[in-house]
């Protein structure tokens, strides 16, 4: 039973996502205007 | 263009000087906001983005030929690193890309599609506070 849970356990471990924070955090953009 | 990229989910701040011809944006933890997104609200402001200097939390990824993309995975979005670069640079992203290491890494993304990220920073990412 307990080896049933270390299974389940690892399966959830190995799905999630590994680095939940991936992101932009700063961005810089050279701008000018359209007109 | 404060009031178009503030409106966006997930914008900390913005600060526009036209003066420099420059929009900083800070985003928040958690974010979801592509580069493509804050074109976009520039772009209905009525201005045009052109190159930006980012930073972003993401994995490094090996590829063929000692190529390597940056993908900042919540956001499906990659970006191929420019070769050359910091030979300090190139070490720590093959070492994160080896240890399956996520980074904070800083550079000037140039061209759209494909993006690619010159990478001027690379450090071990920060641990979030959740």
């Amino acid at each position: 039973m307990s080896g049933r849970v270390a299974l389940v356990i690892l399966a959830l471990l190995l799905a999630a996502p590994r680095h939940a924070g991936a992101e932009l955090r700063r961005v810089r953009f050279q701008i000018a205007g359209m007109t | 263009v404060r009031a178009a990229v503030e409106r966006l989910e997930g914008v900390q701040a913005v600060d526009v000087s036209y003066e420099r011809g420059q929009a900083d944006i800070t985003l928040r933890a958690r974010n979801a906001l592509s580069l493509q997104t804050l074109r976009d609200a520039l772009a209905r402001a009525g201005f045009r983005a052109r190159n930006a200097e980012v930073t972003l939390i993401g994995d490094v990824i090996l590829r063929d030929r000692g190529a390597m993309i940056v993908r900042a995975s919540g956001l499906e979005t990659e970006f191929s690193v420019a070769p050359g670069g910091a030979s300090e640079v190139s070490r720590t992203l093959r070492r994160a890309a080896i240890a399956r290491q996520a980074l904070e890494i800083s550079g000037v993304v140039t061209g759209e599609t494909p993006a690619v990220l010159a990478v001027q920073r690379a450090r071990a990412a920060p641990k979030e506070k959740r």
